[in-house]
Order: structure tokens, then sequence, then C-alpha cells
């Protein structure tokens, strides 16, 4: 009980606020009646006549009057209570007779001036505010669902149209009304005040009504057609086919005319207020991403043949067409829709626009980088639009993050080939000098490059292979592998002007000058030119390990038996000019022991007595004489060589002796490269070999006349006793000979020389397959693997030695991580071991009881 | 088979023809390597044997000799210092 009656105060309350705001009281046709004197007459057609008759100066008279004259118009201008279809707004409420007219004329003037002519009527409104009001609710309770009902319409032009109509013929009505009250008013200016005054009261209650459905519907229209239009300017648009243009042409403006047919509509029935600017600002957005996405995605063709002509020529290739278009195209547009609503666009916004445009150009270009290094030179339009897009050091630091993350997650992994990297970080190097001649950009984003390098061992081999690597010679083949790129910058003599930067910033004559870049790190040095093996060298790491593994290459190189030595020369005057002469110094003795073991050894040629074998054939000997010091550790591995050989080096050391006084001749047996000539029952052999492999099948051609039957036999131990050669060498060495098919592993480590051909087919099935087979698949580099393993022992004697140092100085038990940091840091080269392969060595350590592994740490055993 | 060996390219490395000691006692180089102010060794950078049987790189000890505070004496052993026969040609020379 008590529940309800406050729930009825409540609502009583609530109800006075509402009325407080909103005048109910006048959504009546007829106002509420005070109570009238009764007898009086009320209603009826005589109310009309009676508002006529001019002196009744009775208070109640005047009401009564007023009361009328108010009926007749309301009812007039009364707005169709049901609302059935669309079409009910169309037709206006037909012309009534000429009386009613008058009547109502009569009353309208009545009530719009209720103080001139009923001074005496207690009770009067405005009767325009009440159409408003009228309006409003009717509105409200008809029109809406009526758009509700269009939208549910599927097709979203199909929505626009009829919400369009709907409204117009509402609005129609609507103003119907008011051109009947309006009709009595003699002072024009009101007139035309009401007109607006209405206007606005109805374009705020229809801009209100935007319904869910109307919104989806304009959008898309909205985009389609504004897409349409602004196809016009596509890159593929300025094609030659002119049938295809006109076309296109047409469609843009057929879409065009549309659009604002549309908007015009639009606007005359109110609807194009702010939510309708929001929404045509929105697709606007969305159509300029789209047009770039559409035309520049990809398109990094640098084409002058699109007009660059209004834009100012900072910009080039997409920059200028995007300039272009959003000035004729686009602001074209946005500046017809809004003259349509009554708005200006200043030049100034057109210019914003415009930056807008290139952001978003640049924005596409900056995560498209990656791929344009990728296609590198042939994206050069794309670098071009960045470059000029790409000033402050925002967009710089968003374009260096954006290639960062894109390297790190396209290149620097496991599945890319060092070679495969080395030639992106060209690219990239190249892609980056023209985008930013100060380099500061690179050196951002390869910094990450930089240390993922220095993981692959494999890195600096392939620079510098590419860098000795004959660039005319090589075909497609030979450069697969290779980085020839290199090799070509090289020997491209305009990419090797190398100003001297030394005092650079005291040239006070260069009109070039430009500050350093706000980002530029400390130490920074503006590069001159692009630089590409600069850069590259420098992203290996330090140049000592540069030098290093460039000496052991072209020592390789330089005792591989090469006709000359042009390129070898060329690239350490290059590298010169980078590290130093001092740096590279052995490298200059070791080219030069090679030119002067030639003077030499043809002097000594001249002066030795031609020496002959048993059967007089003359054996071509010639050397390569070495300062030893200067050449990376040359493995010595010492065998016995055949007799004449070693009769010829004994002359040829008495030469030697003899010309340079007081010097005496080392030999390197393992190292060099011999010619034989094998004569075999059903074929002959020229082969060349290293000296190793000659010296093992000499030793099957041996003893020969003390009196063997059939083909000669030789087991591995005889051979290793015989020429006190090194076991690994001379397995090389026989399974050399069996790929080459001259002698075959009959099993138990002996080989037979294979004298016809047709025995090694016999005795294919058995076991001499496999071995060949496998030599097959595994085609043996000798040297390499030689050259390695013993300077892989030498460096595991060092480390250990330190090893064992840090546990008695510097801590007696110590994990494998600490360990490893302090090889690292401490080892004067460094420590080229990884955690693991330091492991296993310390695992071997163990079991071979030199170590102790307690809690994780590693110590030494206690004697 | 009959094996003839046509060609022999091999490798060597040179050293001088001195005893035991291995670094010019001045310079503290390697005999093999160059003096200090030498780019190649060998034929550039020749060696000079003293009678009292201490080695040096030429330019090293001609240097020494140079100057006032030696008085002619070898370094090593304050003997005076005079070079063996065979290199007199180029000491004479410098000289």
């Amino acid at each position: 009980m008590v529940m309800t009656v406050t729930n009825s105060k409540v609502h009583a309350r609530r109800q006075k606020v509402f009325r407080s705001v909103f005048e109910t009281r006048i959504s009546q046709p007829t106002p509420l009646l005070p109570a009238t004197e009764p007898g009086q007459p009320f209603g009826g057609p005589s109310a009309a006549f009676l508002a006529n008759t001019p002196r009744l100066t009775h208070p109640a008279n005047d009401q009564v009057r007023w009361d009328r004259a108010w009926h007749v118009v309301t009812s007039r201008i009364q707005l169709p209570s049901s609302v059935a279809a669309e079409d009910s707004f169309g037709t206006l409420a037909p012309d009534s007779s000429q009386d009613v007219d008058d009547a109502f004329r009569s009353s309208l003037l009545l009530v719009l001036n209720p103080a001139s002519a009923l001074p005496n009527a207690s009770h009067t409104e405005d009767i325009l505010s009440w159409h408003s009001q009228q309006v409003r609710q009717h509105f409200v309770n008809h029109v809406l669902p009526l758009l509700a009902a269009c939208t549910s319409q599927g097709d979203h032009t199909q929505v626009l149209l009829t919400s369009i109509r709907t409204l117009e013929a509402a609005n129609r009505q609507y103003l119907y009304g008011l051109s009947l009250i309006l009709r009595a008013f003699r002072d024009e200016d009101a007139a035309n005040a009401a007109v607006v005054k209405f206007r606005r009261d109805l374009h705020a209650v229809i801009g209100n009504s935007w319904t869910q459905g109307l919104l989806d519907a304009l959008r898309d229209v909205l985009n389609r057609l504004a897409t349409d239009v602004l196809r016009a300017g596509d890159m593929q648009a300025s094609s030659p086919e002119p049938d295809r243009e006109e076309e296109e042409d047409s469609q843009a403006s057929d879409s065009r005319g549309e659009l604002l047919r549309i908007l015009e509509s639009l606007s005359k029935v109110g609807l194009a207020g702010e939510k309708f600017q929001t929404l045509f600002a929105e697709v606007m957005n969305s159509c300029m991403d789209a047009f770039i996405q559409r035309n520049y995605a990809g398109v990094w063709t640098s084409s002058d043949d699109f007009g660059a002509s209004t834009v100012s020529t900072v910009f080039s290739g997409c920059m200028a067409h995007l300039g272009d278009w959003v000035e004729n195209h686009y602001a074209r547009l946005t500046v017809e829709v809004f003259s349509r609503m009554g708005s200006k666009i200043e030049w100034s916004d057109v210019e914003m626009w415009k930056n807008v445009a290139i952001a978003r150009l640049s924005t596409l270009r900056i995560h498209e980088l990656f791929d344009i290094v990728l296609s590198w030179p042939e994206s050069k339009g794309g670098v071009e639009d960045l470059r000029s897009a790409v000033t402050t050091p925002q967009r710089r630091l968003q374009l260096t993050d954006t290639f960062s993350a894109a390297l790190q997650k396209r290149l620097l992994q496991p599945g890319r080939s060092t070679l495969y990297i080395l030639q992106t970080y060209i690219s990239m190097i190249r892609t980056f000098h023209a985008l930013d001649h100060s380099k500061v950009l690179l050196d951002r984003v390869v910094h990450a490059l930089q240390l993922y390098l220095c993981q692959r061992d494999d890195a600096i081999r392939i620079v510098v292979t590419g860098l000795l690597s004959h660039p005319k010679e090589t075909t497609p083949e030979d450069s697969r592998g290779k980085l020839v790129e290199l090799a070509a910058i090289l020997n491209d003599a305009s990419l090797q002007q190398r100003r001297h930067v030394d005092d650079d910033d005291l040239d006070w004559n260069d009109m070039l000058w430009l500050p350093d870049p706000v980002d530029a790190g400390v130490n920074y040095k503006r590069p001159k030119n692009e630089d590409v093996i600069g850069t590259l060298i420098s992203a290996l790491g330090s140049h000592d390990i540069f030098i290093k593994e460039f000496q052991s290459i072209i020592a390789t190189r330089l005792l591989s038996g090469q006709p000359g030595i042009q390129q070898e020369v060329k690239v350490l005057g290059l590298l010169k000019r980078r590290f130093g002469e001092s740096a590279l110094q052995n490298c200059d003795v070791m080219l030069r022991d090679i030119q002067d073991s030639k003077r030499v050894d043809a002097a000594i040629g001249k002066s030795m007595e031609s020496q002959q074998d048993q059967d007089g054939n003359i054996i071509s000997f010639h050397s390569k004489i070495l300062s030893r010091l200067f050449w990376p550790s040359l493995p010595k591995e010492p065998f016995t060589v055949p007799e004449t050989v070693a009769e010829m080096q004994r002359q040829y050391e008495a030469s030697f002796e003899h010309l340079k006084s007081s010097r005496k001749l080392n030999w390197l047996d393992n190292l060099g490269l011999a010619t034989v000539h094998l004569e075999l029952e059903d074929r002959t052999l020229t082969i060349e070999c290293k000296t190793y492999e000659a010296t093992v099948i000499y030793a099957f051609g041996q003893d020969e006349a003390a009196g063997e039957q059939g083909p000669a036999k030789r087991t591995f131990n005889d051979l290793w006793q015989k020429l006190m050669i090194d076991e690994d060498l001379l397995e090389e060495a026989l399974a050399f000979w069996v790929s080459q098919r001259v002698i075959r592993d009959v099993g138990e480590q002996t080989y037979v020389v294979l004298e016809k051909l047709e025995d090694d087919v016999e005795n294919a099935g058995a076991d001499a397959a496999p071995a060949t087979g496998e030599m097959e698949g595994g085609p043996p580099s000798p040297r390499k693997a030689k050259g390695m393993s013993a300077k892989e022992q030498e460096q595991r004697g060092i480390y250990w030695q330190f090893i064992v140092g840090m546990l008695t100085n510097s801590s007696p038990a110590m994990p494998l991580a600490q360990m490893m940091m302090m090889m690292k840091m401490l080892i004067p080269d460094g420590c080229s071991w990884s955690n693991e392969e330091l492991q296993d060595f310390l695992e071997e350590k163990i079991a071979a009881g030199e170590l102790e592994l307690a809690g994780g740490k590693y110590r030494l055993p206690k004697k | 088979m009959k094996v003839t060996i046509q060609k022999w390219n091999t490798v060597a490395t040179w050293r001088w023809d001195i005893p035991e000691e291995d670094v010019c006692g001045i310079c503290q180089v390697h005999f093999d390597g160059t003096c200090p102010t030498c780019k190649y060794p060998g034929d550039d950078c020749q060696l000079l044997s003293g009678k009292c049987g201490h080695n040096f790189h030429m330019h090293c000890i001609m240097e020494w000799i140079k100057q006032e505070s030696s008085r002619g004496q070898c370094p090593m052993c304050r003997q005076p210092f005079e070079w063996t026969d065979q290199n007199n040609e180029s000491a004479g020379q410098i000289e």
C-alpha cells in the first residue's frame, strides 16, 4: 500500500519534471479548454462566423473566440494521424473550398495575434511552436517506423533512396502546414525567420534520427560512389587505351552525378548534418587508404610519364602521382560535396590531405621496405618515394623499427644461407644509401644483422672469395654460391673513388656541406659514397679477424697453382686503403714471395742440369719459396718423396743456396701439385694431383721388376712405413686413387692396382663398389680438412693451457658459462668456440682424467 | 703399372742458415722476419754475422754501430764487432 503511494508520487514528480522541460500540453490538436461558461456555444462552423464579429470585449468571449480559432487552425494543419504507407505523404491535403479557407485565414489571424485581437483571452498559445511540436511527435510516431521499415530492405541503395523519399515526403507535409500558417504573416522577415527556425528544429529531429541500418546503407553507397569517382585517378586509368579510359571516365562522372544527387536530397531532407559529415570523412579516409593500397602497393617503378606537372618537383614517381590525385580528384570531390552542404574547403585543407596521403604512402613503403631491398635495383622508385617522405625523426624511427622487425623475422634465421644474408645486406647498403646518404638509418638497422653475421663462420670466407672471384669469367653456374657482385663492384672504377675524409669538416669550400643528421649517433662520420665493400667488411666484426681470414684464403689461392695474381693484388690494394699498409703487410709479403719465387725458380731452373729419371723422362720441377713467418700456419707433414724428386730437391736446394747466400730451404712436401703419367695395361692416364697423392701412386709403380706377379698390391701399413707419411694423408691419397679408378680396395687395408678397368667391374659387386660410391658421394677436399684439424689441434692446446691457468690462478672451480666468458674476454684472438664446443672439449678432458666436474663446476683434480 | 712423374710443383720455405738463436738481439724480431724498418724479409733485410758469433739484422746492427755510445762493440758481448767476410761486400757499401 505504502509502496503504491510512493510509486505514484514518484511518477507524478517525474511527470512534473518532464513537463517543465517539454511542453506536452500542446501536443493535442486542440488545447485543453478551461471551464467554459454554460450556454456558450463551442465548436462547429459557427465558431468561424463568431470569430468574424468584431466587437466582443467579454473576456470569456475572447477566450472562446480564441479557442475556436485555435481549433480551426489546428485541425486544418493537423498532420494525418496514421500513416499506412510512404505515399500517404506524397499527397497534400486537398485544397479545401474557398469559404473554409477564408475561415481558416481569419482564425489564423486571431491565433497569430491574440494579444491585439483577443486581449481578454486568458489562455493563448504559439501556433508555430505547436506545429513544430506536432511535427516532432508525428515524426517520432510515424516516420521513424517507416524509416526503420526502409532499412530492412536488402539493397543499400534502395534503402537509402526510400529513406530519402520518405523523408522528403514528410518534409513536404510538414512544410505545407507551415506554409499555411505563414500565409498570414505580413512581415516577410518574420516569416523567413519562422521558416528558418522550423527548418532548424526539423533538421535537428531528423538529424538525430539516424538508424544503424541507414548509416550502413549510406556508408556503403558513399563508399561505392566515392571509390568509383576516385578510381578515375588510378595509375591504370592513364593507360594508353582510349576506349577504356573514356568508359571509365563516363563511369566516374556517372558516379559523381549520382553521389551529388544523393547528397543534395540528403541535405534537403536534413540528413546532411554532423553525422553525415563524420560519415563522409570516414568514407573518404578509407577511400584514400584503398586508393593507396590499390595503386602503390608493390609498385616501385618510378615512371615519369604521369603528370608531375602541377606538383612541386620535390616529389617523384608515386609521390607525384599521389599529390596530383589528391589535388585533382580527391580534393575536387570533397570540394563538390562540401559546397553542396554549404561549407567551404580551404586550400590549406587540401595541403593537409596531401600530407596525410603522403604519410600513408610512406607508411606503406616502410612496410614494404624489406621487399624493396630484396628487389633492388628494380625498386628504385619505391625508395624515391620514401626518401621524399621520410623526413621527420619520428618517421625515420618508425622506418628503422619496422625494418628491424622485418629483418629479424625474415632474414636472420637459421634457414637463410650466409650467402643470401650477405646478398641482402649488399642490397640493403645500396637501398639505404639511396634513401639516406648519411648512413644513419642503415647504422641503426644493421646492428642486429652484424651480430648475427658474427655467428656465421663462413661469412668472411664468402666475402673474401667474392672479392677474389673473377667477374668476367664467372658463368651463372659459377657465380652461384659466390658473391660475384663484390668482384664487380671492385672492378668498377667509378665506385672506387674514395676521397680522403680525414679533414672533412675543415673543408670550408665544400658548398655541399650539410650538418650531421639530428639522429646521428656519437662518432658519426658522414660517408662520402655508398661504399658497399667497406660497409660489408665493417659488418663482419673486427678487422683482425677479417684480415686473418683474408690471409688464409689468399694463401690457399696463391698455393693452388693459379696462373695470375692480379685479382689478389687488386683486392689487397683495396684492403690496404681501408685497413692501412701495416695491417696487411703479411699479405704483401706473400704476394711478393710468389713473384720472387717465380724469378728465383726461373734462375734456378736454368742453372740446374735437367734431371732425368731412369727412363730418360724429364721432370719439370718448380717450387715456390715462401717467407715462413708471413704465411698463415703452413702445415708440415713430411714424407719420403720419390727418389727422383728428392734428387731434384737436393739440386734445387744447392742452387738456391748458391743464389742466396747463407739461406736454406725447408720443403713442405705435402703442399703443391704434381702431374703423373700412368701407364696401365689397357689405358694411360695423365692426372694432376697433390704431391702426396703422386707419391703414393708412385709407390705402387715401383718395384715392378722385383718379381711381383700380376698387378701391384700394397697394404696400408706397408705404404705408411715405407713413405713415413701421415696416416690421414695416406688415407686421403688412397681414397683419391680409388675414386680415380686406378687402384681398388680389396679389403683388409690392401689396395691393388686396377690394370684393366674390367677388373673393377668384376669386383664391383663385392666391396669395391661401396668404397667408390662413398668417394663419389663425398668428394675429398683433403687440404682444407687437414689444415683445419691441425689448426684446431693447436687451438685446443692453447685453450687447454688457458683453462688450466684459469683454474689455478683465478678460481679453483668454475661453471661453464663463466669459463666461456673469461675465455671470450681474455684470449687474445677471442674464443671461436660455442658453449657446446667448450663443453665437449671439457668432457673429453674429464674423460682423460685431467679435469673434474663437481656441482656444475669444473676444477682440476687434486694431486 | 708404370708411373712417371712429369711435373712437380712444390712449396718450400727459406730460412737463414745460422745456428741456434732465432731472434735478432737488437730488435727481438725473428731473423726470418724483418727488422722494424723493413717491409720485406730476405733480400731486402739481410743478416750480418759478427765474428763473435752473434747475428743481427743488418739494418739493426748498422744503426747500432753508428751510435757513439756503441764504440763499435757487439751489443751482446761487448767485443769489437767485426762481421764475417761473407757479408763484407754489402757492409762496405753501407759504410
